[in-house]
């Protein structure tokens, strides 16, 4: 299989920062999931593959030309940056029928592909409206359409689902899999575990400007599985919880936060914690608020598995 | 895509933008405010012939000052340094610095867009000026030739104001301040040194290159020796083209940082 994108020893920092060091890596065609808690160094990792960076050290090049100052490259390069970045007061139909046409798309079909990708994201009865009257998940997905406008062989996506509702993020799950589905490259950056796994199963798990790991994401899953959870209970009763819960072997620790009628459980076993969890509000029909388990998060996994190291 | 096919693309979209915004508006009706003066200024004169000074004596002595030394650099300053940090502000020097068009065709695609917003401002300013001059003998006007040459150095004038902050805006991350220091610190004091030494101002050329010899602008000669013109036009053209190529250079090499590049 071709390799799409090549990092060869590939570091940036800013000033004193690393952003990136010492990355060497291949990709190829399908999606790939860059994965990593936010400030790991991902957003650097694809600005340097889109050539809004300059490598301190290494090289990357992406379908075997370098990027930086390259712009003849990036016909072949979708590019959807993690943060707004509008001309707001343009309509969305103004801003993509512009990108479109710098990006090469020829005059004659301008019209026709600029109305399929915002079709494909849901805005072209919205194509009219200001870019600065549409919502973030609006925006979010506008952004989508334009970094595919022009079909791309390599889509670089960074955070693309962040503040889009549930049901669109389905469908552009969806989207991105039929992309990879016709042979082209999407390199997709998230923190976010579960928008990773619903995309693909390749993943290179960035943390502190490194590569920590390469390969399928059952290996991060089993990661996140296996060390100890804090899970955050919200309720009317925590204390008629707890009592319910105290003689649960995968439970290590329970305390309270009075102030904010929560309680919080240790857990060694996050499955079977969640599944006695579970049956025993259904049964003991308990009102809870809300469940927050602030370990199930990459950061939580890459500080247990740094302080392991 | 080409370069020139480039360039008409962002030339459009930010003549199109450009023309809509508010610092447009804001500036146009900055420029309307000595073309207010001078109407009433005419209106008085209508009135009261005998005035000891006329409308005409009052554009060239006051208002032409307001337009040549202070209105044109700062808009000049607005639309030059902008045309790189506005991109860098807003976030949206990421879609365009990944499209496939060379980096020189965004800068001269927005230099002309802002080159021809402003020309028009500055001359909208000059020709209600003129007309109203002329209101009381419209059949026989008289100084257009004048008119002219000042839409000229007008126009030659911002071509290398807004070339040269468009250099300070693509090297600097605080142009605007630098460019306030330039205008207000390095332009109003230098140029009227003595010998040489005004020369190495761009107020300098461009007041050489204005009547000098009408009686109505003997203000303007006020401490300086004026270069010859086509010297005068030669330096300017040339600090418009140097200022462009080194932007283009420094522009095409530099990274932006842009706010959330530490993630």
């Amino acid at each position: 299989m071709k390799t799409v994108v090549e990092a060869r020893s590939l570091s940036k920092w800013y000033g004193n920062i690393l952003g990136i060091s010492d990355i060497t890596l291949e990709i190829v065609p399908g999606i790939i999931g860059l994965l990593g808690p936010n400030g790991a160094g991902k957003s650097t990792f694809l600005k340097l593959m889109v050539g809004q960076l300059r490598p301190n050290i290494g090289t990357v090049e992406v379908l075997g030309e370098p990027v930086f100052a390259n712009h003849t490259l990036f016909k072949k390069i979708g590019f959807c940056p993690e943060f707004d970045c509008y001309f707001h007061e343009l309509s969305a139909w103004r801003q993509i029928v512009f990108l479109a046409r710098l990006h090469g798309v020829p005059d004659g079909e301008v019209t026709e592909r600029a109305q399929k990708a915002l079709e494909m994201v849901g805005l072209l009865e919205s194509r009219d409206r200001l870019i600065r009257e549409f919502s973030l998940g609006m925006r979010q997905r506008l952004k989508f359409a334009i970094a595919v406008v022009h079909e791309p062989e390599v889509l670089i996506l960074d955070e693309p689902l962040r503040g889009i509702d549930p049901l669109w993020r389905m469908r552009i799950i969806e989207i991105i899999k039929r992309y990879a589905a016709e042979g082209k490259t999407v390199i997709v950056a998230s923190h976010i575990l579960p928008e990773i796994e619903a995309l693909t199963e390749d993943i290179i798990l960035i943390h502190q400007g490194k590569v920590f790991a390469q390969g399928n994401i059952q290996y991060i899953r089993d990661l996140i599985d296996s060390h100890p959870h804090m899970v955050s209970i919200g309720c009317e009763h925590p204390r008629q919880l707890a009592a319910l819960m105290v003689g649960e072997p995968s439970i290590s620790n329970i305390r309270f936060e009075e102030s904010e009628k929560k309680v919080v459980f240790n857990t060694d076993n996050r499955d079977r914690f969640f599944n006695v969890l579970n049956r025993l509000i259904v049964d003991n029909n308990v009102a809870v608020e809300e469940i927050l388990a602030p370990d199930d998060n990459l950061q939580a996994v890459f500080d247990y598995l740094v302080e392991g190291h | 895509m080409g370069f020139f096919a480039a360039l008409r693309q962002i030339f459009s979209l930010y003549t199109y933008r450009s023309a809509r915004s508010k610092k447009i508006r804001l500036f146009f009706i900055i420029s309307m405010v000595p073309v207010v003066v001078l109407l009433v200024a005419k209106i008085l004169e209508i009135a009261q012939p005998s005035a000891r000074i006329s409308a005409e004596e009052i554009f060239s002595r006051i208002l032409l000052v307001i337009y040549i030394q202070l209105l044109l650099p700062i808009m000049a300053l607005f639309f030059g340094s902008s045309i790189v940090q506005e991109e860098v502000e807003n976030r949206t020097l990421v879609f365009l610095t990944t499209a496939p068009i060379s980096r020189s065709s965004i800068l001269l695609g927005k230099y002309l867009s802002y080159l021809l917003l402003s020309v028009v401002i500055v001359h909208a300013g000059f020709i209600f000026s003129f007309i109203i001059i002329n209101l009381d003998h419209l059949g026989g006007v008289r100084g257009f030739g004048v008119f002219l040459n000042f839409m000229g150095v007008g126009l030659l004038a911002l071509a290398s104001y807004i070339a040269f902050f468009a250099l300070l805006g693509t090297v600097f991350r605080k142009s605007l301040i630098l460019g306030l220091m330039f205008i207000f610190g390095w332009e109003s004091i230098v140029q009227y040194f003595p010998g040489t030494t005004q020369k190495f101002t761009l107020i300098h050329y461009v007041k050489s290159l204005l009547p000098a010899s009408s009686g109505n602008v003997k203000f303007l000669v006020l401490r300086l020796e004026p270069s010859p013109a086509f010297e005068s036009m030669a330096v300017l053209i040339g600090i418009a083209l140097i200022s462009l190529i080194a932007a283009s250079v420094v522009f095409k090499r530099k990274e932006y940082s842009l706010r959330d590049n530490l993630s």
